[in-house]
C-alpha cells in the first residue's frame, strides 16, 4: 500500500484508487455471504436420524441383543433393509446403537480400535464392565458435540453373568436387566417392564427367573409389536445371543416390510 | 459476527448433479448417471460425466455439488497414488471406508462435502474366484452416514426409484444378468426423467465387471413417451 | 412444553367380545407438580357409552359439558338412547367447529351399540376420527400404551380377559409415564352391567 503514495502519477488515479479502496472496505465490512439469506442457510444441521430400534435383555448366564435392520431417511424413506446396528466387539461384548448412523459408525470404530489396543497391551480381551466404562468416557468426551446415539452395551461379565449397560447420548451409564433404545423405545420398554421386571405384580408374589427361551420369545414379541406401530422399525430382526461359556450366535428373523 | 471471518463451508451448493442409480448383477455392478450438471433448475453444463474411474476395480459416482466432487477426485487420486507407493491398488471397501471417514470428519468441522457418493467395485482377491466374487456398492451421505447395498437410487431417485429397482432385483432373485440390469436402469432413468425436473435424458451406464474391470459407459439418450402431454390441460 | 402435556393424563380403550374396557389414570398436574390425585378422565355419557378426555383438563371439562348438552338434546329430540357411533360423530363435529381455535383435548369414545357390538374410537383435537377394531389410546402415555396393547390384545376377549389386558396395559404405561399416575380406574362395559375397578399403580 505504501508504495502507491510514492509512485502516484496524477491526482485522478489517486482518486480512483481511493474510491476503489472505499468500495473494498464496504464489501469486506458487509460481504454478500453474511447477508441474512446466507446466514440462514448456514444453520446446517450436522445430525440426521436413521430410525430403527434396538433392545437388550440380560439373564443369569446370558445376554441377548436385538435390533431391526431397517435404515430410514426422514422416517419415511427406506434407505436399506439390511443395515447393521449390532456390532460384536469381542467374544463377550456386544454393542448396539440407534440414532445418527454416522456417529454410530464412528463410535464403533473408536471402540474397536481401543479394544484392539487393549489386546495389544494386555494380551487379553477387555471385559464388558471395563468396556462399559470406556464407552461412557468416550461419549462424555464429546459432551458439547455429542454422538447422537442411544447406545446399549451387553455381554457376559467376569463372573459369567449377563450384563446390559444403557447410555444416553452424552454418556450417562446405568446397568440394567433389560433396556431398549431408538424410535420404538417407549413401546418396547413398558412391555418388558411388565413381563421381565414384573412391575405390575403386587409384593409377595413369586417372580420367576428369566430363562433364555422366554427372553428370546419376549424379544421377538416386542419387535413384532413395535413394527406394527412404528414406521421406521421393520424388515428383519437381527438377534445376537451370548451365553456364558458358549460362542456368540447370530440370527436373522423376518419382520414386517411395510 | 466477525465480518472478516471467511465462509469455507459448502452450505449452498451451486452446480449440482441429481440421482445416481446403481444395481448389482451376477458378476458386477452397473451404475447409471445422467450427464447434466444443474445450476439450480437450469441445465447449466451438459455432457459432463458424473462417474469417476479410480482404477481397474473401482468406480465412484456422485450426486450433489460438482465442485466438491472435483476436489474429491483429486483427493481420491492422491490416495490411489499413496497405495501405488506400496505397489497396491485401492479396493472398493478400502476407498469406501476412507471416504466415509473423510466425509464424517468434514461434517464434524461443520464444513460438509456436499455429495452423496456411490462407490462401486470388486475386490481384487475376489475377482479371481468367479464363484464367490461379490460386487460391492457402498453409499456415503454428506453427513458421513455409510452403508452397503445390492441396489440403490440416490437424490430424488431415493423417493421415486428405490422401490422400483428393489422390486426388479427381487423378482430375479438377486441374479440379474448384465443386460437385465442395464434394462432396469434405463427404465428407471425414464421414470426419473418424467418426475425429476433436473434429470436429463442423456445418460451413461458405467460398470465394474469381474472380467472386464471398470468400463465407463458411452453417452446414450432416452426419449420416453410424452404422448400423455396431449391430455394435460394445465398448460397450453 | 406442549399444552397437550400440561396437565398430563392417559386414557385407553380396548374392544372384546360384546364388551369394551375403558381406563384412565387419576393424576392431574401443572407440568411437573401434581395438584390432584382423584381425577378420572373417563366420563359416563349413557348406560353403555363412555367418553374419555385426555389433554388439557380445563378444556376437557368444557368439552364434556358441551358433549353432555348435545347428547341430552339428542336424546330428548329423538327419544332414544345415543349410540357410541352417533356420539363420536357428534364430538367430531363439535371439535371441528373449533377448527381454528381448537380445544386442546383428544376425545375417546367407547361403548356398546344397541346390538351390543363394541365400538371404540379416538380423535385428534380437531375431530379426525379413527375407529379401529382392537384398541385406542390417547394422552401423554399413548406411545407406551400402544406398544403394550399391541402385545396384549387378542381377538374376541371375554370381559374378565379384557379387563386383565386393559389393566396390565395401563399399569405398565403408568410405570413409565411421569405425567400420569396415582392409580387407575377401569370400566368394563358388558351388555348387562358396567364393572368399575380402581387399581393401585405407582403412586407418584
Amino acid at each position: 500500500m505504501a508504495c502507491f503514495n510514492g509512485i502516484t502519477a496524477s491526482a485522478d488515479a489517486t482518486n480512483q484508487m481511493h474510491s476503489f479502496k472505499q468500495a473494498m472496505r464496504e464489501v469486506s465490512a458487509k460481504p454478500d455471504w453474511l447477508s441474512a439469506r446466507h446466514i440462514e442457510r448456514q444453520r446446517w444441521n450436522p445430525y440426521s436420524m436413521e430410525g430403527g430400534s434396538t433392545c437388550a435383555i440380560s439373564g443369569d448366564n446370558f445376554a441377548i441383543v436385538a435390533s431391526d435392520t431397517r435404515m430410514t431417511a426422514n422416517d419415511i424413506n427406506i434407505l436399506t433393509r439390511d443395515a447393521e446396528k449390532i456390532q460384536v466387539l469381542n467374544d463377550s461384548i456386544i454393542l448396539t446403537t440407534s440414532g445418527f448412523y454416522g456417529d454410530v459408525l464412528q463410535l464403533t470404530k473408536v471402540l474397536q480400535s481401543r479394544l484392539h489396543k487393549y489386546r495389544f497391551d494386555y494380551r487379553a480381551d477387555m471385559s464388558v464392565d471395563l468396556c462399559a466404562e470406556l464407552l461412557s468416557r468416550n461419549l462424555y468426551y464429546r459432551r458439547f458435540f455429542p454422538y447422537y446415539t442411544g447406545a446399549i452395551l451387553a455381554g457376559i461379565d467376569e463372573h459369567g453373568k449377563g450384563a446390559v449397560f444403557s447410555y444416553d447420548p452424552i454418556g450417562c451409564i446405568e446397568r440394567l436387566g433389560y433396556s431398549a433404545s431408538g424410535a420404538a423405545e417407549p413401546m418396547i420398554i413398558p412391555f418388558l417392564d411388565c413381563q421381565i421386571g414384573h412391575v405390575t405384580l403386587d409384593e409377595g408374589y413369586e417372580k420367576p427367573a428369566l430363562t433364555m427361551e422366554r427372553a428370546i420369545s419376549l424379544m421377538k414379541d416386542s419387535f413384532r409389536g413395535a413394527a406394527e406401530r412404528e414406521i421406521s422399525t421393520g424388515d428383519k430382526i437381527h438377534l445376537v445371543i451370548a451365553e456364558a461359556g458358549k460362542p456368540i450366535v447370530q440370527k436373522f428373523l423376518p419382520l414386517r416390510e411395510d | 459476527m466477525d465480518s472478516h471471518e471467511e465462509v469455507k463451508a459448502t452450505l449452498n451448493p451451486t452446480c449440482t448433479g441429481t440421482s445416481v442409480i446403481a444395481l448389482q448383477y451376477k458378476t458386477g455392478v452397473v451404475v447409471l448417471t445422467d450427464r447434466v450438471v444443474s445450476y439450480g433448475k437450469m441445465a447449466r453444463y451438459k455432457n459432463v460425466s458424473r462417474q469417476y474411474k479410480v482404477n481397474e476395480n473401482v468406480l465412484v459416482a456422485f450426486g450433489g455439488d460438482h465442485a466438491d466432487f472435483h476436489w474429491l477426485q483429486n483427493v481420491i487420486e492422491r490416495q490411489v497414488l499413496l497405495w501405488k507407493r506400496f505397489d497396491q491398488d485401492i479396493g472398493p471397501k478400502a476407498l469406501h471406508g476412507y471416504l466415509t471417514s473423510l466425509l464424517y470428519g468434514r461434517r464434524c468441522q461443520m464444513n460438509p462435502v456436499w455429495n452423496t457418493l456411490i462407490v462401486a467395485g470388486i475386490e481384487e482377491e475376489e475377482k479371481k474366484n468367479k464363484e464367490t466374487s461379490t460386487p460391492f456398492i457402498g453409499i456415503i451421505t454428506q453427513k458421513g452416514c455409510a452403508y452397503q447395498v445390492k441396489h440403490v437410487a440416490t437424490g430424488l431417485g431415493a423417493f421415486l426409484l428405490n422401490q422400483a429397482v428393489e422390486d426388479e432385483w427381487r423378482k430375479s432373485g438377486g441374479e440379474l444378468t448384465r443386460e437385465q440390469a442395464e434394462q432396469v436402469l434405463r427404465k428407471s432413468l425414464e421414470l426419473s426423467l418424467y418426475h425429476d425436473c433436473v434429470a436429463d435424458n442423456e445418460f451413461e451406464i458405467g460398470r465394474v465387471d469381474s472380467q472386464d474391470g471398470v468400463v465407463l459407459g458411452k453417452e446414450e439418450k432416452v426419449i420416453g413417451d410424452w404422448s400423455i402431454a396431449e391430455t394435460n390441460c394445465q398448460y397450453e | 412444553m406442549s399444552i397437550m402435556s400440561y396437565t398430563g393424563g392417559t386414557v385407553v380403550a380396548m374392544a372384546g367380545d360384546e364388551c369394551v374396557c375403558i381406563a384412565s389414570d387419576l393424576r392431574i398436574g401443572e407440568q411437573m407438580t401434581t395438584v390432584a390425585t382423584d381425577q378420572k378422565k373417563v366420563h359416563k355419557v349413557s348406560d353403555k357409552v363412555y367418553v374419555g378426555l385426555a389433554g388439557f383438563q380445563s378444556d376437557a371439562r368444557t368439552v364434556l359439558e358441551k358433549i353432555m348438552f348435545r347428547k341430552n338434546l339428542y336424546e330428548l329430540r329423538e327419544n332414544r338412547r345415543i349410540k357410541p357411533q352417533v356420539l363420536s360423530e357428534m364430538i367430531s363435529n363439535l371439535a371441528y367447529q373449533h377448527r381454528f381455535g381448537s380445544y386442546f383435548t383428544e376425545p375417546l369414545v367407547a361403548g356398546l351399540d344397541d346390538t351390543n357390538k363394541p365400538y371404540i374410537c379416538c380423535m385428534d383435537t380437531i375431530g379426525c376420527v379413527s375407529s379401529p377394531r382392537d384398541f385406542v389410546a390417547i394422552g401423554t402415555g399413548q406411545h407406551y400404551l400402544l406398544g403394550v396393547c399391541e402385545n396384549y390384545w387378542r381377538e374376541n376377549m371375554k370381559p374378565d380377559e379384557l379387563f386383565e389386558a386393559t389393566a396390565q396395559s395401563i399399569l405398565s404405561c403408568l410405570e413409565r409415564d411421569a405425567a400420569s399416575g396415582w392409580g387407575a380406574v377401569v370400566y368394563t362395559i358388558t351388555k348387562d352391567k358396567v364393572n368399575v375397578a380402581t387399581i393401585k399403580t405407582r403412586m407418584d
